[in-house]
């Protein structure tokens, strides 16, 4: 026990002795919760939008007018030609047109239902899709509006109840996921490489001719990034509540327990990256293929909902993939324990595993 | 100048093939990379799960029900409980969005006071939430269309070069950019910083050979390798993922080469300023891979970012090249309509380049 203990306080001195690493472990990361947080956004706004409005009467004015005044959209100007929003979109200069043609007022009182062209740039489908569905809203608002006037069969419309995220910010469900991923760098990568450097350095063999025993070696080295770990996402939960008002809405011991589970996890994966490679280029390699896994296959950016089937079976591997939905849950939806088993338990399951596997394949490694 | 540069890159080249796993891992890496998250990355939703609350049970309550069912992007299950138990469903990930459809829908609908359905949404995830939105509004025009009523005007909707909206289109093309900046950056950031750390930094400085060419003769062998890498998974993205080509391949090669250039700069930019090279690691790590994808635009547009960080994009090579790639290879651009971005590239690379020679003269006098 007491020899864990030096093992401890040597690992401490080691990781902050180098500033640099201080920073990095520390900063870098609030930093980069408080930039990544604010930008991470999915939220479509500042389309860019041009108009070519062929008519000019009163009611394709008022149609522009309304289409000028939307938050989500940024007036880029007034095309002189159709082709001109054709060639706009193909550089770079808007993102979607819209083409009222001629006589579209003349039309309209007449009952004679004119036409509005909507031309959208589809290679960001996520961004076309959603801003056609905005342009859409306009023209239905506007289309009401004449309907007043001209009545005709009254249309069903639906009422949007928003629960827990009443704003649709982006933030609520970006930043926890950032924090969980933050936190593996921190104790999957740290790991690996600090146990390989040991063992590119050489000082891992004057390590195993001390009395020390292979499992307090392991835990003298892996503790203190489960310590470092821990104070890094409260470090950056409290950022995270500085700057944007970020609360959790529910238990921060359940966040807290939940955190010290997924890292038996990270820090089994650090492991047993450090058995594979001989080189600390080789691990950061290995641990950098392992991150992008991790990070494209867990939620975190897009939602799993969304892949192949295929691949949503892969990604039932994945533990940030668990950690990631319990931090969610816990943080937006304030979902209480007995209905996160469904993730408490594969992760429990991963962690148990991937550190004795990893542990046993270290144990071989040194002996 | 290169009779000293090219024993420089003799040297790199032999080290690399010596390091013979980490040879494979810069070939396989790529390929796997892409093949698994070409497809991983989708913005596309599908069977949302939308639990039905009908507190009417009529024919056309059911008939609504029906227009739903048919929709590809909804999964409709049945859902006994009231409005108390919303959050229930929702807490337990059983459905994303309920449809509560009130008890005297029959009478309503059809009459000449207007009818409404309620839509609970689960908006933790804003994006789906609001393309769930999107899908719900589109289904009940369908459904009013149906019913005979007609809007005063038409809408069409044109898509230029996705029509499809395929999300591969516009992933593959950055997923490219994004592994080509990792791969330039990592290898080139270890080379300076594992010379200082094994101790033959000494041996070089002792020699006469010149900063900027030791920068150079570092650079090149990486050049090739990392370029060989773009063309590999360009061809990937081009006949795998039938990503077409519409706009001047030579274009896209030369953007590619000038791009892995900026990044191995940056790699050895970081390499410079590191003592060890877990330092050199990290921040390779935290300078390219979360910038790149998150400030670039890869995923998240760049016209969503709030005007205070905006700044931040402005360095991140990356948000100059996806324009570059995607725009050649999908709209057909040419030079001219993208010259700020390739020029934006040349200077950033010529920036990181000098810098890294600078700090290098400073920490030969240390």
């Amino acid at each position: 026990m007491q020899r864990i203990l030096y093992l401890l306080q040597k690992e401490f001195r080691q990781v902050f002795r180098d500033r640099a690493m201080v920073v990095i472990m520390f900063f870098v990361p609030v930093v980069q919760t408080l930039v990544l947080g604010s930008v991470m956004t999915t939220d479509v706004k500042n389309v860019k939008l041009l108009i070519y409005d062929a008519d000019r009467s009163f009611a394709s004015r008022e149609l522009c007018r309304r289409f000028m005044n939307n938050p989500y959209f940024h007036f880029a100007g007034y095309a002189e030609s159709a082709s001109d929003i054709h060639e706009a979109l193909d550089k770079w200069q808007a993102q979607i047109g819209v083409f009222i043609k001629p006589h579209f007022g003349r039309d309209l009182e007449r009952g004679l239902r004119p036409e509005v062209q909507l031309i959208a740039d589809g290679l960001d489908g996520n961004t076309a899709g959603i801003a056609l569905g905005y342009a859409q809203g306009i023209l239905t608002s506007f289309a009401q509006g004449i309907a007043i006037i001209q009545p005709t069969t009254v249309p069903l419309v639906s009422e949007t109840r928003l629960w827990y995220n009443l704003n649709l910010e982006s933030k609520h469900y970006m930043v926890p996921g950032l924090i969980g991923l933050l936190a593996t760098v921190v104790t999957m990568f740290l790991t690996s490489m600090g146990l390989v450097r040991e063992k590119e350095i050489g000082t891992l063999e004057q390590l195993m001719v001390t009395p020390i025993r292979r499992t307090e070696l392991m835990l003298g080295k892996v503790l203190p990034f489960v310590l470092i770990g821990l104070v890094e996402i409260n470090v950056m939960m409290a950022a995270a509540f500085l700057i944007f008002k970020l609360q959790m809405a529910g238990s921060y011991l359940l966040f807290l327990g939940v955190s010290l589970l997924y890292f038996f996890t990270s820090l089994g994966l650090g492991i047993f990256i450090s058995t594979l490679a001989e080189t600390q280029q080789q691990a950061m390699f290995i641990s950098w293929f392992f991150m992008i896994f991790l990070m494209l296959m867990s939620g975190f950016l897009t939602p799993v909902a969304n892949m192949p089937p295929a691949w949503q079976k892969v990604t039932y591997l994945n533990p940030l993939r668990y950690y990631v939905n319990l931090l969610r849950e816990i943080f937006l939806k304030a979902t209480p324990l007995n209905f996160l088993w469904n993730e408490i338990m594969p992760l429990a399951i991963f962690g148990v595993g991937i550190l004795s596997a990893s542990a046993m394949k270290f144990h071989k490694r040194v002996s | 100048m290169s009779s000293r540069i090219s024993p420089i890159i003799r040297k790199e080249f032999i080290h690399i093939r010596r390091d013979f796993r980490t040879l494979i891992i810069i070939f396989a890496m790529p390929v796997f990379m892409l093949l698994m998250y070409g497809y991983a990355i989708n913005m596309e939703i599908q069977n949302v799960a939308l639990g039905v609350i009908d507190h009417s049970q009529s024919p056309a309550s059911r008939e609504l029900v029906g227009a739903f069912q048919g929709s590809k992007f909804f999964a409709v299950t049945d859902f006994d409980g009231g409005e108390s138990e919303i959050e229930n469903l929702f807490q337990r990930r059983n459905a994303k969005t309920a449809l509560m459809i009130p008890h005297d829908f029959a009478q309503t609908i059809g009459g000449p006071l207007p009818a409404s359905v309620q839509v609970l949404i689960d908006a933790g995830d804003s994006n789906t939430a609001q393309l769930i939105q999107n899908y719900v509004n589109l289904i009940l025009q369908v459904y009013n269309a149906d019913r005979g009523v007609t809007a005063p005007f038409e809408a069409r909707t044109t898509i230029q070069y996705n029509p499809a909206l395929k999300s591969a289109y516009y992933f593959v093309p950055g997923l490219v950019a994004l592994i080509l900046m990792m791969i330039s950056a990592l290898l080139t950031s270890l080379t300076i910083a594992r010379e200082k750390e094994t101790g033959t930094m000494e041996q070089i400085l002792v020699s006469p050979v010149r900063p900027i060419e030791i920068i150079i003769g570092k650079v090149v062998p990486y050049l090739f390798l990392a370029f060989a890498d773009g063309i590999l998974i360009l061809l990937i993205a081009r006949f795998w993922f039938n990503v077409p080509i519409i706009g001047n391949l030579a274009l896209i090669l030369l953007a590619c080469l000038l791009y892995v250039g900026v990044a191995l700069s940056f790699g050895l930019l970081i390499s410079t300023r590191a003592r060890t090279q877990q330092v050199a690691m990290m921040g390779a790590l935290m300078g390219t891979l979360l910038p790149t994808v998150m400030l670039s635009g890869f995923i998240f547009p760049i016209a969503s970012v709030p005007k205070v960080l905006q700044f931040v994009t402005y360095i991140v090579p990356a948000r100059y090249f996806l324009p570059i790639i995607r725009g050649v290879m999908l709209k057909g651009n040419a030079f001219f309509d993208l010259w700020m971005q390739i020029g934006a590239l040349v200077l950033m690379g010529i920036f990181f380049l000098m810098l890294s020679a600078k700090r290098f003269k400073m920490t030969l006098e240390v």
